[in-house]
């Protein structure tokens, strides 16, 4: 009894404790003051962190974030910031991928932002009219298992009869390979890409969860080859699995590879619009793309002249597939209906 | 002949003595009212003899054979033959007054047939024949009371204990109940061992009397 | 007046917290381009696909709450009732699955399967290749969720046990062998409530995305996600929420009707007196090897994985540089939040109790509701409700967690506290009233002394699930200030191995001391 009697008091003072930590912690000061900047991030926060902690530290601006996560399609942050519209709680948001922020855009959320530093970046990876801007990007790549005799060298060979049932996919109701079969349609057109789909089906093509598993897949010989993210295979690569990176349609004839950066979007309404500029200007600075490269998530710097590590070709080796963003955003809402039929059970 | 028959028995309950050096023995056939103050060790002494708890100290005998003694029970309450009307009645609340009745019989394997004729005849003896199918939420106190009997009752055990029946009843139910309770004890002649703290049913009851006070025996008699 | 003001106000908050919210994405799913419009609904169903992922939802839920009932009811006969050995600790280890979040538990599991997992130092590779292999999909979900919803039969039986009327069963052992006893008088005695905990465990599987997702199993949930990540369609996200809702709170329903008929059953124990304990004899040690082998296979194995691949220390340090500040704010919020709840709840309780209020129902029911409606749902409603300018100061500090913690886990509170409100007799605040006491000290000096275990109970078990939550708290918390769990989770997108498992064992830590303490208070009682 008298043992219960310390517990309690033990216990009464950790709560005191843990209350007055807790108020500490959360209280947000100076709220309005250029010296707080919020920002919304998709792309993954082991990646994301530490460059927002380098910021921090340069400027003394406090980076407040909210990450989300793709890998398990993580619905927090785009719909925060739809929910938000009104009252706009985020400053900057950076996204892991351009659809996201074509989509604000239409929405009413972006704020249009050009920043010096984009200047040396190509236009194909930027909103004409400034809402968004691109930087580090991944490929979407063959990845194939090395004990596989012939090497695939497009993506239709997921159609062609050599490989069926031996190629995999992950699921495309989410992520990249969404946006990589909307780009598809803007670039074949509805007939031929529909047509292409079809036939993925009729070669029995694999359908995983994620590009991850589809990477693990093919390092363990279940399947020969998949298409993934770049950070995906490279990823497997420093692993030491016995695989290997293919850039897809890359002769003078290919549609060529499709290439996802990542985005950065001022938003409308920002509470702390200096803070906010001067984030976006560092995160497209060539130091965050080459730290960006040299992390596990390999991307590839988009602005010319940056150090990459060896597993990386430069953008300027890369046939680049010819897209309009903004347009793959568009047709990735239409065919939304068809994906879902297309990866239903089947 | 003796029914019960207990040998310096001791019992704590949470480290404080509730029973200290009971002897008592109990014949055959008697009715034995167990007199003294509420909170005297009256139900500790019968759960004791009903062997839902194993005494500290001495042994306990039924029918001559030992069933308890310091520390364990020897024999598990379900073999000691014994009926209990409990204080609270205990009536289960799930099931249906005849379920109450038949759960006793078919524990101990009576088979079906027989399980019915003695249901009827021990409500028949209750005056419950009309209620078989009622629940107990759905009786009067003193209907109640008459279920709790009846169960206690129906296995024909050569052992009654009964704690305080009719402690919540009123005065005039409660005479009429004694009287027939008394009835039942001569018609099936079972011993009863009955605790109670009041003095007019101690008269209308008992063959024997013992009083308790403080966990010790203060005092016995014979009573016609 | 005091009454009323209290009752209202404990209402209200349920009906800011919660019912707004939802009822505000409720509306923006009935409305097409501005117009009243069924179509989101008329659309869920509209391939095969949603009958299929619905069938899987309920299959798995089904076997689940099968399993975790099957098990968790002998279980707690056992550790609650019977002579077994290290009972207390045996109890404890069970319960630790739930006290963290599942998909913590399913990164443990699959850490055990896999290649470098510790199983491999036991199992020969085949057997373990063919296990990893069944992991994934159906299998694992159901293992996964089994163990970590186990408690909750298993603690319920324990707790309903205490709180049997002993003469009930001490009247059938006069006649019965336990296991007549049991399955008889005491497992019908206690019925209702294990069936309320496995609807319970139903409901709660059902809801949950983050499993099956992990090990690819395709669920009804699913789809409510695929419209809010892909489409960004808050109407048919919704409606797509809607249908596994009701399936909750038609069970949910079902159970309070049929309790509330059952109610009778529950009779007031006499204070003091103990329930048998059965002495299980010679089977005790097989008995207790019994428990304590699955113990180890659902519990320690995997934690002992998740350890193992966190050894190095180095990492811990790391762990705790990342997360020790998320760690102290989701202890700060769950503390906030149980206090407020054990309040609210006690509140909603009499009122419920009592009908003291007009809409008694309606504040149970609701409570229903919002622990069945998928927790992005509620957390989008929120933004939505409390995201303008006047009520900045709601959603941009910490309130709007405690907030959506407050709607989420309200019902966990108030029936808690209501079925010990139950075993009280109305004569206890009769008697103070006659007194001339007000209805505030009543309440203070009758009847929350008398419901203090209820209370404090209620306490701890919103405590622990707001202590885990992370559905809610990803999608409302403010920016730079998330729980362990949140971070957890968004670091486990290709975040090393070794800090994953390290970051989770800190969350079983953390959850498991105050567990602890509270486990020890409650026994020593
Ligand atoms: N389970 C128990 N634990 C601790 N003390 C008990 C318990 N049961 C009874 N007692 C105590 O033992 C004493 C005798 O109780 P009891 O036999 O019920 O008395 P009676 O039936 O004569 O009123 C009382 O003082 C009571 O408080
Ligand atoms: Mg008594």
């Amino acid at each position: 009894m008298l043992a219960s009697k310390y517990v309690r008091i033990a216990l009464g003072a950790l709560f005191f404790a843990l209350f007055s930590a807790g108020l500490i912690s959360c209280t947000n000061k100076g709220h309005d003051s250029e010296k707080t900047v919020v920002v919304y991030v998709s792309e993954d926060q082991v990646f994301s962190e530490p460059i927002l902690k380098d910021f921090e530290k340069q400027t003394g601006i406090r980076v407040k974030a909210v990450y989300d996560t793709e890998e398990a399609k993580s619905t927090g942050v785009m719909n925060r910031l739809i929910a938000e519209k009104n009252n706009p709680q985020a400053d900057v948001y950076w996204a892991n991928e351009p659809i996201r922020a074509q989509v604000l855009k239409e929405k009413g959320i972006a704020a249009p932002y050009v920043s010096k530093n984009a200047e040396t970046i190509s236009d194909v990876f930027k909103d004409k009219e400034g809402y968004w801007t691109g930087f580090s990007a991944r490929a979407r790549v063959l990845i194939m298992n090395k004990e596989v005799d012939s090497e695939p060298k497009s993506i239709f060979d997921l159609a062609s009869p050599e490989w069926k049932g031996r190629a995999v996919i992950a699921n495309p109701l989410f992520g990249t390979t969404t946006s990589h079969v909307a780009a598809l349609f803007t670039v074949l057109g509805d007939e031929r890409a529909l047509a292409f789909m079809e036939s993925l089906t009729e070669n029995k093509v694999a359908i995983s969860t994620s590009n991850g598993e589809s990477a693990d897949l093919v390092a363990s010989g279940r399947y020969a080859f998949s298409l993934v993210d770049s950070d995906d295979a490279v990823n497997r690569i420093r692993q030491g699995r016995p695989v290997k990176m293919v850039y897809p349609d890359q002769g003078e004839r290919g549609i060529g590879c499709f290439i996802v950066p990542n985005v950065v979007v001022l938003i409308k309404g920002a509470r702390h619009p200096e803070a906010a500029r001067r984030l976006i200007d560092y995160l497209l600075s060539p130091q965050v793309e080459r730290k960006l490269a040299f992390a596990d998530c390999a991307q590839i710097p988009l602005h010319k002249g940056v150090e990459i590590p060896p597993e990386l070709k430069p953008l300027d080796k890369i046939n680049v597939m010819k897209v309009d963003y903004e347009k793959v955003a568009k047709k990735m809402l239409e065919i939304q209906p068809f994906l879902r039929k297309w990866a239903g059970l089947k | 002949m003796v029914e019960v028959k207990l040998q310096s028995i001791t019992k704590h309950l949470e480290g404080r003595l509730v029973l200290k050096d009971i002897d008592l023995e109990i014949v055959k056939g008697a009715r034995l009212v167990l007199l003294g103050p509420s909170g005297c060790g009256k139900t500790t002494l019968l759960r004791l003899i009903a062997g839902f708890i194993a005494p500290d100290e001495g042994e306990i005998f039924i029918s001559g054979k030992m069933v308890s003694r310091a520390g364990e029970i020897v024999v598990p309450p379900e073999e000691r033959g014994i009926g209990f009307v409990f204080q609270d009645l205990a009536l289960w609340p799930h099931m249906s007054v005849y379920k109450n009745l038949e759960f006793v019989l078919k524990a101990q394997r009576v088979p079906k047939t027989k399980r019915i004729e003695r249901i009827k005849k021990m409500l028949d003896m209750v005056g419950l024949q009309d209620l078989s199918s009622r629940m107990p939420a759905q009786l009067s106190g003193g209907q109640r009371q008459r279920v709790a009997l009846a169960r206690a009752l129906v296995s024909r055990p050569s052992l009654v204990l009964m704690d305080e029946p009719l402690s919540s009843l009123d005065w005039d139910l409660r005479a009429h109940l004694a009287k027939r309770i008394c009835k039942l004890q001569e018609e099936i002649e079972f011993t009863m061992v009955y605790v109670t703290h009041d003095r007019d049913e101690t008269k209308q009851l008992a063959t024997q009397v013992v009083v308790i006070r403080n966990g010790t025996i203060k005092g016995d008699g014979e009573q016609s | 007046m005091t009454k009323r003001l209290a009752l209202w106000a404990a209402a209200l908050v349920l009906f800011f917290s919660g019912v707004l919210p939802v009822l505000s994405m409720l509306h923006s799913s009935l409305l097409l381009e501005g117009h009243l419009s069924f179509s989101n609904y008329l659309n869920i169903f509209s391939s095969e696909r949603e009958w299929i992922l619905l069938k899987n939802s309920l299959t798995l839920a089904f076997l689940v709450s099968l399993i975790t009932l099957f098990l968790g009811v002998p279980l707690g006969l056992l550790l609650g009732k019977t002579d077994i050995p290290f009972k207390r600790q045996l109890s404890l280890i069970l319960c630790i699955p739930i006290l963290i979040p599942p998909y913590i538990v399913a990164v443990s599991v699959d850490n055990c399967l896999g290649q470098e997992g510790l199983l491999r130092l036991f199992l020969p590779a085949w057997v373990l290749s063919s296990l990893s292999s069944h992991y994934l999909g159906l299998g694992g979900s159901v293992f996964v969720l089994s163990t970590v919803y186990l408690p909750i039969p298993m603690l319920l039986t324990i707790s309903l046990l205490k709180n049997v009327n002993p003469a009930l069963e001490e009247a059938a052992r006069l006649s019965a062998k336990w296991p007549l006893v049991l399955k008889e008088i005491t497992l019908p005695i206690i019925r209702p409530g294990l069936i309320l905990s496995a609807i319970l465990v139903f409901v709660l599987c059902l809801g949950e995305f983050s499993v099956p997702s992990y090990l690819r199993y395709q669920v009804f949930s699913v789809e409510s996600f695929t419209q809010f990540s892909a489409v960004y369609d808050f109407g048919s996200a919704t409606a797509q929420s809607v249908p596994l809702a009701v399936v909750a709170l038609l069970l949910l329903v079902a159970e309070s009707l049929y309790s509330r008929k059952d109610l009778f059953l529950s009779t007031p124990l006499v204070s003091g007196t103990k329930t048998l304990e059965i002495a299980l004899g010679n089977s005790r040690p097989y008995l207790f090897i019994l428990v304590s082998a699955l113990a180890f296979l659902i519990v320690i194995l995997p934690l002992l994985s998740l350890f193992y691949s966190s050894l190095d220390f180095s990492v811990y340090k790391e762990a705790i540089k990342v997360a020790g500040d998320a760690l102290t704010r989701s202890f700060f919020y769950a503390f906030l939040a149980a206090s407020l709840l054990s309040i609210l709840g006690f509140l909603s309780a009499y009122t419920i109790k009592n009908r003291a209020i007009w809409c008694w129902r309606l504040v149970d029911m609701t409570s229903l509701f919002l622990f069945a409606i998928p927790g992005t749902v509620l957390g989008i409603g929120l933004i939505a409700t409390w995201n303008n300018p006047w009520t900045q100061f709601v959603y941009s500090s910490l309130l709007i967690i405690v907030f959506g913690y407050v709607a989420r886990y309200h019902v966990l509170s108030s029936r808690i506290i209501l079925s010990q409100l139950y075993l009280i007799s109305p004569s206890m605040e009769e008697a103070a009233q006659l007194a001339g006491a007000g209805w505030l000290s009543r309440m203070l000096f009758i009847l929350t002394p008398l419901s203090k275990r209820g209370i404090m109970a209620a306490w701890l078990c919103v405590f622990l699930f707001c202590l885990r939550d992370t559905d809610i708290s990803l999608i409302v918390y403010p920016p730079g200030c998330e729980t362990l769990p949140v971070r957890i989770f968004t670091l486990m997108a290709n975040g090393s191995p070794g800090l994953i498992s390290s970051l989770c064992m800190l969350m079983v830590v953390s959850v498991l001391v105050p567990a602890s303490i509270f486990w020890h208070l409650r026994w020593s009682r």
